[in-house]
């Protein structure tokens, strides 16, 4: 039987090394590119979510206006309720509900889609 | 292995291992050989005595190689002093023939006799047919630049390098795979669409709706801010589709179109019984 050199052995683990470095440079480039998409997804994510969160659809615009209303206690308001916008008009002798409402409005995340204000009447339509 | 590639010689020490013999030959053999280029191998004998040789490996590989064998095919190399000695006290003869070399026991050591003085006898011994002992050397076949002990040591610590970098290969091939499911958990909890295609849509088509909203907002509070400003009164105000349209009292028309060109291009601006209508664009 033939006799495997010492230096055979040396050899073949070097390579061993060799390709286990090849190995783990090439594992640590795939961690770190799935590691950037992860970190980039999580960043879209949030992003998406926040946006859905404040922009998106369903989200209870009708109610959220209703509550504003109840909470100012406007009184002969006219409400309508289409499809994809709600259409809300009054006429108030009070400036100061006028100004109260609309920055209720215009602090809160309405889709404004037209607005029109005087100092006795408030007319807008607002995106659901 | 003929005594040709060996010295050998029965030392006595006041030592108890091989080890330390082993450290104290080359000062012994100092006076019979060159002992630089020289090995050693002890076998032991009754109390202190040591049978000790001393053989230069670099000759023994040459003879091998002379012979047409690979170092490889050789895997142990018997010295004659030691396997030839029991042959010859069974036989009662000091004289014998191996592979056509006469070898003799003179005094206790295995010689070889000079072919001028060789007798022709028929004391043959078959070397295939002997029982070897135990007592052996290994040729350092490795390099000439390592020894056979650092090469194995070398050679471990390199298969525990390479284990622990696959190891280290593995762990990483299983976190970047736990990078999907973590995606997918987010995508859940977020209600996210399937490709990235259409999230992409739905945030493109939200982020114009924000942009928009935000500049709707950014101008309402421009105009509200021009009563502290300008000083005029604000009579009313249409917001549609990006268009303004703004009716001012107690102002001045310069004033007011001034205030307002700081940050928008108007469209119009007219003034009839005091009131200043003007009209312009946001982005």
């Amino acid at each position: 039987m033939n006799k495997i050199a010492p230096s055979t052995y040396l050899l073949v683990s070097f390579v061993l090394v060799l390709v286990s470095l090849i190995a783990l440079k090439s594992s640590v480039i795939e961690l770190k590119q799935q590691s950037d998409e992860f970190n980039e997804f999580q960043t879209s994510a949030y992003k998406y979510d926040g946006l859905k969160k404040s922009w998106g659809t369903g989200t209870n615009t009708s109610k959220k206006l209703d509550k504003i209303i109840s909470q100012l206690k406007i009184k002969n308001i006219n409400k309508q309720t289409k499809p994809k916008k709600i259409y809300i008009s009054f006429e108030e002798t009070d400036t100061n509900k006028i100004d109260r409402f609309l920055n209720k409005i215009l602090n809160g995340n309405f889709k404004i889609l037209s607005l029109s204000i005087t100092n006795k009447s408030l007319e807008m339509e607002v995106g659901k | 292995m003929s005594p040709e590639y060996y010295w050998s010689r029965v030392f006595e020490f006041p030592l108890n291992s091989k080890k330390e013999v082993l450290r104290v030959l080359p000062n012994e053999f100092d006076e019979y050989i060159d002992i630089e280029d020289a090995s050693y191998y002890v076998q032991k004998l009754q109390g202190q005595k040591y049978l000790c040789f001393a053989y230069d490996e670099s000759k023994i590989i040459e003879a091998i190689k002379n012979s047409g064998l690979k170092l490889t095919q050789v895997n142990n190399i018997h010295f004659g002093q030691i396997e030839f000695g029991d042959i010859v006290e069974g036989l009662g003869q000091s004289c014998m023939k191996v592979d056509n070399v006469c070898l003799s026991f003179i005094d206790g050591k295995l010689v070889q006799i000079p072919l001028l003085l060789q007798v022709d006898i028929e004391n043959n011994i078959d070397i295939q047919n002997i029982k070897l002992s135990k007592e052996s050397i290994s040729l350092n076949n490795s390099s000439k630049y390592i020894q056979t002990d650092t090469a194995y040591k070398l050679t471990a610590v390199f298969v525990l390098f390479s284990l622990f970098t696959f190891v280290k290969v593995i762990d990483n091939k299983f976190s970047a795979s736990e990078y999907e499911t973590k995606i997918e958990n987010i995508k859940t909890s977020f209600d996210m669409p399937a490709t990235t295609i259409q999230t992409k849509s739905i945030m493109r088509k939200l982020q114009k709706i924000s942009t928009t909203q935000n500049h709707l907002r950014e101008t309402a509070s421009y105009i509200f801010d021009l009563k502290r400003k300008t000083g005029g009164t604000i009579l009313s105000l249409d917001i549609k589709d990006k268009n303004i349209k703004l009716k001012v009292k107690d102002t001045k028309a310069k004033k007011l179109t001034n205030y307002l060109e700081k940050k928008y291009t108007l469209n119009s601006a007219v003034v009839k019984d005091s009131i200043v209508t003007v009209g312009f664009k946001y982005e």
